[in-house]
């Protein structure tokens, strides 16, 4: 794939998220595919931002490594965003005439143009050079000049004619400007703008391109398996899951509650969980801190619970705009007790959707809690894409067999009446489900641990098989085909899970051209994991690393602690096993920056020259 | 069916002489009067001595964390409007740790009752005062000086908040109890039902509630007038308080035919 990657900043009124917006708008009118980033500075409103946009001729899934362009409105406060925009020597530069100073200690430009878009905007009474540079640089990469147009018009249309007509009439300044001043081009940015430009883009099928965030596709996702009761508390960066979901769900028969806290949410979810409609809540890391005592009651009341973390740099209130993936160990290990429950992660913006939706089955199916992680770049990325094809999940609740569950309670204290036996121990650990309102159905649904019967009992009998009731019936979930994504063959596996997917697939690529083959897996299904096809694939190649983006090496730990040379991993004997493949490398750093293919080309090559030297002469 | 039928045979947990026990006896009355289906009632409750209670109702019920009793029982009369539900727990559970949950319960209106058992105290982790304890009182080990807090006055925190009906019962009363719960089911919007339920084991002295309980079936619509009575109040009145139905939570909004959730996406 060849793509483009330009950034834009400019402080508080500058427009730069805006003018991003409307390129990616434009860029997809055109055929082309893109994502764009935003990111903030601490301010609510104003303040400096920046936007990443990268285009491309193929589906863009990640920023990629370079940025060919920087376009800078205002240099105050660049700083803040220095750590996510990389200028290198290879960056053109185009900048306002009243930017200011460029700050010292940045790389020089390969060519820096300073064009006067302030004034030309100021020239019809306006302030928007943001709407110039639009115009000129979509121009440049190639846009028609009625696309630039419908973009402006498109972004403005909650606004009065007058204000329309006067933003169109500053983008005809810029797309003037673009012809008046051609850019001599330097290589290597030509190739890729070339490769990009519509003409030598694929021809788009009838079919009409998507443009969506992940938080918005966790939305569909989930109300379209049939999510209908929804509470919410705000936090950034998943609000706009909840934000969504609220303009949409009454639509379909639903609810969104606005609770008074992460307490109540998570409450109100489990009691529409208890009532038979299928619920979610979404939130990012402090709140599901808060919400883990009740997920443990979701846990043991064996109630239906979909809980999304979108998450953000960590501990505390940590960084609220940024990615990270730092709350893998709360989502894994946060409960309280022997709790088994679901952990799945989203593997890219796409995915968002497919994921949503296998949470909401698999709550359903298996009456238990299932949190998805997502993080806030794929939260708040937008990505052109195809149409997402509907996905076959929905969240389906086993009819009760009420008559089958209707039994006599012979426990010697119990009362002589027949109950219902709301927690069967069955073989597949799920029991029959009476929703309020059947007849015969009756029960009390406990956190405290109980009998079959549902009724309260410390015995040790009933704690023994309840727990393992509820183990049990997330096993056969290892079995499914959506654990994980797998990509390649090679010497190298390289295992990742969320957002890092689709960086590492772009690596994997990169390594293809440099003659490395290499596997990269994807895990979907963090919890239970499936360690046996772990295991199988560690053993096809000769070394594995592991990725992620979080301080400690979350999941590395976590894998580790499974005594992997243990598993019986069929069709794999474990006695023939060569225990030295299953070691792996890691390799784990923090937020807020994002992981780049480069850096992780960078790791592979690193460990490969490490096995090289391994067996050299000793 | 009889008020008996009401019950699931489950033996209850409570101390003798548990003002609890009276609570579960008004409900099952209530719920004869009221010819209660028991499939479509679900008690709804934290955790406490007086949370144990839904277990012993022959109806679906839901025994959650402590404090939790109001959301999960909102989330479930939003999800499920069809059925009669009612939430239930002690003074510390629903004051203490959940009491944001009721000032929001209140405001919010959702259609559903809230019976608080109060004896103000923390029955079931053995004598605590709870934030209804009255200021000097000095049994227990953790606060050996009394609490030297001021106590929660839930009936009038009940009206600042908004609930729609306010009512006191007493548990040396059940027919009264069942009386107002009986009203409570009926009214549209958050009913709150205030129990004087007496802890024999680490209240003993609660037993004069007996000589001082009074009834005041003030029964006003008028805010105004509900808090001059309830400011006034010795805590020991019983009675319907306050009854002023308002637009009940959620507002039905009637969408017209369901959209096609994906058009917004389309460029
Ligand atoms: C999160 C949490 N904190 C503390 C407890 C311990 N605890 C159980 S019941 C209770 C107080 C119950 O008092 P109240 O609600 O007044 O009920 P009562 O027993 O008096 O009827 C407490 C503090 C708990 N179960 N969960
Ligand atoms: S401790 Fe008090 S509240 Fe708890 S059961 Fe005994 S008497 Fe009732
Ligand atoms: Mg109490």
């Amino acid at each position: 794939m060849s793509s483009l990657t330009l950034a834009m900043v400019g402080s508080g009124g500058t427009g730069v998220v805006a003018l991003g917006e409307m390129l990616l708008w434009a860029a997809a009118k055109q055929g082309l595919y893109g994502m764009l980033r935003k990111t903030f500075g601490p301010q609510i409103r104003g303040g400096e931002s920046a936007a990443i946009v990268r285009l491309g001729s193929e589906v863009v899934a990640n920023l990629g490594s370079d940025l060919e362009l920087l376009m800078v409105l205002d240099w105050n406060n660049f700083q803040r965003f220095a750590d996510e925009i990389p200028l290198t020597e290879n960056t053109v530069l185009i900048q306002d005439l009243q930017a200011g100073e460029r700050p010292p200690n940045l790389p020089e430009p390969r060519q820096t143009l300073t064009l006067d878009f302030l004034g030309l905007a100021k020239s019809l009474g306006s302030n928007h050079s943001n709407i110039v540079l639009l115009a000129y640089v979509a121009s440049w990469l190639g846009c028609q000049p009625e696309v630039i147009e419908a973009a402006v018009r498109h972004r403005l249309k909650a606004h009065e004619q007058a204000t329309v007509e006067l933003a169109v009439a500053v983008a005809s300044l810029g797309l003037k400007l673009s012809h008046d001043q051609t850019i001599p081009l330097q290589a290597p940015l030509q190739a890729p703008l070339q490769a990009v430009t519509p003409s030598s883009a694929k021809t788009l099928n009838s079919e009409k391109l998507w443009l969506a965030n992940g938080n918005q596709l966790i939305g569909l996702g989930a109300l379209e398996a049939g999510i209908r009761f929804v509470a919410a508390y705000p936090i950034t960066p998943a609000s706009d899951v909840l934000e969504w979901i609220a303009g949409q769900i009454e639509t379909v028969g639903g609810h969104l509650v606005q609770a008074e806290d992460e307490l109540a949410a998570v409450n109100m979810a489990i009691g529409a969980g208890f009532g038979g409609v299928p619920a979610m809540t979404a939130t990012s890391g402090p709140g599901l801190a808060l919400m883990t005592e009740a997920m443990g009651l979701a846990v043991a009341s064996e109630t239906p619970l979909v809980v999304v973390d979108v998450m953000r740099g960590g501990p505390s209130t940590g960084i609220p705009t940024k990615s990270e993936q730092s709350d893998f160990n709360l989502a894994v290990y946060g409960l309280h007790g022997d709790a088994p429950h679901v952990v799945l992660s989203a593997l890219s913006v796409a995915d968002c959707h497919f994921t949503a939706g296998w949470a909401t089955q698999i709550a359903s199916e298996r009456q238990t809690l299932v949190i998805l992680l997502s993080d806030q770049f794929l939260g708040q990325s937008s990505q052109i894409m195809p149409p997402l094809a509907k996905t076959d999940f929905s969240a389906h609740i086993n009819e009760a067999h009420i008559n089958q569950a209707q039994m006599a309670d012979e426990s010697p204290d119990g009362p002589q009446q027949s109950r219902y036996f709301r927690y069967l121990d069955t073989d597949s650990g799920i029991s029959p489900l009476a929703l309020p309102g059947q007849p015969g159905g009756m029960f009390t649904a406990d956190g405290l641990e109980h009998n079959a019967a549902a009724i309260p009992s410390p015995k040790a009998g009933d704690h023994q098989q309840q727990l393992a009731k509820r183990l049990r019936k997330l096993d056969s979930l290892v079995d499914t085909d959506h654990w994980a994504e797998l990509q390649g063959q090679g010497a190298i596996l390289l295992i990742c899970w969320g957002s890092l997917y689709q960086v590492s697939l772009e690596a994997q690529a990169q390594l293809r051209k440099k003659g490395i083959e290499i596997a990269v897996m994807g895990v979907r299904l963090l919890s239970p994991l499936p360690l046996q096809k772990i295991q199988q694939a560690m053993q096809q190649a000769e070394k594995t690393l592991v990725i992620e983006q979080n301080q400690q090496g979350q999941f590395a730990h976590y894998l580790r602690s499974f005594d992997l040379q243990n598993v019986n991993a069929e069709p794999f004997s474990v006695k023939h096993l060569d225990f030295k493949h299953l070691d792996f490398k890691q390799y784990c750093r923090s937020g807020p920056t994002l992981f780049t293919p480069v850096e992780i080309v960078a790791q592979v090559e690193a460990l490969i020259f490490e096995s090289k030297n391994d067996e050299g002469p000793q | 069916m009889k008020a008996k039928e009401y019950k699931s045979g489950i033996k209850p947990i409570w101390c003798p002489g548990c003002g609890h026990f009276a609570v579960l006896n008004a409900i099952t009355k209530a719920f004869a009067a009221l010819e209660q289906a028991p499939e479509n009632a679900v008690l709804v409750s934290g955790i406490g001595c007086s949370s144990r209670l839904p277990a012993y109702i022959n109806s679906y019920g839901f025994h959650g964390v402590h404090g939790r009793a109001l959301p999960v029982a909102a989330g479930l009369k939003v999800a499920r409007p069809d059925l009669n539900v009612i939430a239930m727990g002690g003074d510390g559970d629903g004051f203490s740790i959940g009491g944001n949950h009721f000032l929001h319960a209140c405001r919010r209106n959702v259609n559903i009752v809230y019976v608080v058992m109060d004896n103000e105290v923390y029955g079931m982790t053995k004598g605590q005062a709870s934030p209804t304890t009255p200021e000097n009182w000095e049994h227990s080990k953790l606060t050996p000086h009394g609490p030297e807090v001021r106590p929660f006055q839930p009936c009038a925190i009940a009206l600042a908040a908004g609930a729609s009906f306010i009512a006191r019962g007493y548990s040396g009363d059940p027919n009264g109890l069942a009386r107002i719960l009986f009203e409570a089911v009926e009214h549209p919007g958050f009913a709150f039902v205030h129990v004087l339920s007496q802890c024999p084991t680490f209240c003993p002295e609660q037993v004069q509630w007996k000589q001082s309980v009074h009834l005041e079936d003030v029964s006003t619509n008028d805010p105004v007038q509900a808090a001059a009575f309830l400011h006034a109040d010795d805590g020991l009145a019983k009675g319907i308080f306050y009854q002023n139905p308002r637009p009940i939570w959620p507002v039905e909004h009637h969408t017209t035919q369901p959209v096609n959730l994906r058009k917004g996406f389309e460029i």
